[in-house]
């Protein structure tokens, strides 16, 4: 009995020795910022639905990185009254040559981009945009790049502000969750 | 493993045969004792890559430590039933391949990955221990099994500032059978006292539930399931108090 309370205090004691040299330790990783992506121009397509021929383009452009006022020439988009079209919003980057699409990369990254349309001026209550494409996510949420634009009989005119958001691990069908990666303007006029 | 079983198998039969022909009177009674150990564990396999893209990838660095109590009562001059408990932890490695993929897969400008505690095994194994003692030498062969309780550590991803979306990998438990195989060398150095040797294979394969916190949406590396073996080979020292 002697020998085994020996050999257990024996044990005991070399035991607190070793067990009280440990620690926990927390690490952290901080990567690197990578170069962005210039998103210098935003383009909507716009196609009726009962007139293939009735298709639009508008162009929105910024090759300043927001020095100089952007290019809004072409951001100018001529809809029917009492139509409905569909709509697809493109990204590139024209610094490159050729200029780089990135909206499939956008698309592919849906699950966390929404893209939001703003309406001001005499078009609001005339026109209804709905959005069309859904991501990946339980249950999916839209993400905007595909919509809807239906008009009704009125003809008028206002201002369509288009916002890309990026939402990661965020997005939930609001506009509010994370930041804006691109914020463009352009006039929408509702003709005969 | 099957290798190391078979070996283990083998060496024991050959020495339960080899001594029982040994019938001199003055053949020493191997010694019971109860020690402490500690050094280094080595592991292997999916459990310590570090592959974001492979949900098999652990990420667990492969050298750890081992500490543990030892010890066997020997009821035959050869033979004796023993156990081993002990501790093995593995903290976490590649962390960095874990924040660029993370930053890849939600497209952001930068993420912070944090780890906080280590991949762990506790081990109750008991099993035979087979003896013999040379002089003031004892070589010690033992197969020993039992419960492991197996814990992960915790990962922590903060995307660039946004401190709502930080999402976590929780800490989880699990509880399995595990085996412990390997061979020892005792030296007394005083009449209780000892330093010893040990080389042992570990082996279990703990099947991880695993609890995220703050995933909204369904993009990057999600892991809610972890089965992949934790094994490796294991060498330690050790102090023991030898029984007469």
């Amino acid at each position: 009995m002697k020998e085994i309370t020996k050999g257990l205090l024996f044990t005991a004691f070399i035991g607190t020795l070793m067990f009280s040299a440990c620690k926990k330790e927390e690490q952290a990783v901080a990567p690197p910022v990578p170069g962005n992506e210039f998103m210098t121009t935003v383009k909507v397509r716009l196609q009726n639905t009962a007139n293939a021929n009735d298709t639009i383009w508008a162009a929105w452009k910024d090759l300043s990185g927001g020095v100089n006022p952007p290019d809004t020439s072409l951001a100018v988009i001529n809809i029917k009254k009492s139509s409905t079209y569909n709509a697809t919003v493109h990204f590139y980057d024209d610094t490159k040559t050729p200029a780089l699409d990135i909206t499939p990369e956008i698309q592919a990254r849906g699950n966390f981009h929404t893209y939001w349309f703003f309406q001001t001026g005499g078009i609001i209550n005339h026109l209804t945009i709905t959005a069309t494409d859904h991501d990946t996510n339980i249950p999916p949420i839209f993400i905007g790049l595909a919509d809807t634009f239906v008009t009704d009989a009125t003809v008028c005119s206002g201002r369509l502000e288009g916002v890309l958001r990026h939402q990661p691990n965020s997005k939930n069908g609001t506009f509010a969750p994370g930041s804006t990666d691109s914020d463009v303007f352009f006039r929408l006029n509702i003709t005969n | 493993m099957k290798k190391i079983i078979i070996f283990t198998i083998a060496a024991t039969s050959i020495c339960t045969l080899s001594f029982a022909q040994d019938k001199t009177e003055d053949a020493p009674k191997a010694q019971s004792f109860i020690g402490i150990t500690g050094g280094y564990a080595h592991a292997g396999g999916n459990f310590t890559k570090s592959d974001y893209n492979n949900n098999n990838s652990g990420f667990a660095n492969p050298s750890g430590m081992n500490m543990g109590i030892e010890g066997a009562y020997f009821f035959h001059k050869n033979f004796g039933i023993g156990g081993v408990f002990s501790n093995t932890s593995f903290y976490a490695k590649g962390k960095q391949a874990l924040a660029d993929g993370y930053k890849e897969a939600f497209d952001v400008d930068s993420t912070t990955v944090t780890d906080k505690g280590k991949y762990s095994t506790l081990n109750f194994l008991i099993g035979p221990y087979f003896s013999f003692p040379m002089k003031k030498f004892t070589i010690d062969l033992r197969v020993v099994g039992g419960l492991v309780n197996a814990s992960t550590p915790e990962f922590t991803t903060y995307i660039e500032d946004q401190t709502s979306v930080t999402f976590s990998q929780k800490s989880s438990t699990a509880n399995t059978f595990g085996f412990q195989a390997g061979a020892g060398v005792r030296y007394s150095i005083i009449k209780h006292l000892s330093v010893k040797l040990n080389a042992d294979y570990f082996y279990s394969n703990p099947d991880f539930k695993i609890t995220n916190e703050n995933r909204v949406i369904n993009t990057g590396r999600l892991i809610t399931e972890y089965k992949q073996p934790i094994s490796g080979v294991c060498l330690n020292f050790g102090i023991a108090y030898q029984f007469n």
